[in-house]
């Protein structure tokens, strides 16, 4: 099968065993089901990360095309992962809350999730570096970027908190019925995400531009 | 990053030392080949350590490697 033809399907599907798995609301398939859900999800991510290497390890054989480098690689790869937390937690966020304010039952099966995407992106991040062992992994070039991408996330960061001030300080108090305490927490959270999404997002399109035009 | 006031010939003293590569070069100056192809490509413009440390793998000036964009 070609690689497009192979990105073509398994992009998409990755997506799917995204939705099933963390979007849907939890069905009991028994555990056989259940492991063969899990088992297909993460072997159709395992094939598209394969297909990916392959991809780069062409590209670097091939010579002509710019390669990814290190840092490039470390910022895609946390777009992703950053997107599928902030994906999950703005969809569940909701069954988080308990009628009171408080926290739901629900927080902790969701929380044990969201550590599960960490987990898979720090074993992710290891298997690279054991890859990189040889080679520079950063450079003043590679600060220069994260530097001023890391400038652009604290702006975002401070314009959503100065919001979120300007919001409580200044709203009659019968309009911020909704902003009960997990409400807030989850609030702060997603914005913390976010711009750590904002983060990876600059600092992988600076890459990508002098990449291009290179 | 865009283009910077900082002119460079490297790629021209990669091929006049034996067709150096740019790993090669990127190994002897200890950063990344992406950004030997940023320099190259005019899209970067090192710090005074780099460009004094590219200039000695090639045994010339900093002012021979960089010139100033007139």
């Amino acid at each position: 099968m070609s690689r497009n033809l192979r990105y073509a399907v398994l992009i998409p599907l990755s997506v799917l065993a995204f939705y099933v798995l963390f979007v849907l609301p939890d069905i009991d398939l028994g555990w056989p089901g259940g492991l063969a859900m899990l088992a297909g999800a993460w072997l159709v991510w395992y094939l598209l990360w394969a297909t990916m290497q392959e991809s780069a390890a062409a590209a670097k054989t091939d010579g002509s095309a710019a390669p990814v480098s290190p840092g490039e690689q470390r910022a895609w790869i946390g777009l992703v992962f950053t997107a599928a937390i902030l994906a999950y937690y703005a969809l569940r966020s909701t069954q988080m809350v308990a009628a009171d304010g408080s926290m739901a039952p629900e927080a902790s099966a969701i929380g044990r999730h969201i550590g599960m995407l960490v987990v898979a992106w720090l074993v992710v991040m290891q298997l690279l570096r054991k890859r990189w062992r040889d080679t520079v992994e950063q450079d003043e070039r590679d600060r220069q970027i994260e530097a001023r991408a890391g400038g652009w996330a604290r702006i975002a960061l401070s314009v959503f908190v100065i919001a979120l001030a300007v919001t409580f300080a200044f709203s009659p108090l019968d309009r911020l019925a909704w902003a009960k305490p997990m409400t807030i927490s989850n609030l702060l959270m997603i914005g913390l995400i976010a711009s750590s999404l904002l983060e990876y997002l600059a600092t992988g399109v600076a890459y990508w531009r002098d990449r291009r035009g290179a | 990053m865009s283009g910077t006031p900082v002119d460079n010939v490297i790629r021209k003293l990669r091929f006049e030392h034996g067709e150096m590569t740019q790993q090669a070069l990127a190994n002897a100056c200890g950063i990344t080949r992406q950004t030997v192809i940023a320099l190259e490509a005019g899209k970067y413009a090192p710090s005074l350590e780099l460009a004094f440390r590219i200039a000695h793998a090639f045994g010339v000036g900093v002012e021979d490697v960089f010139q100033w964009k007139q």
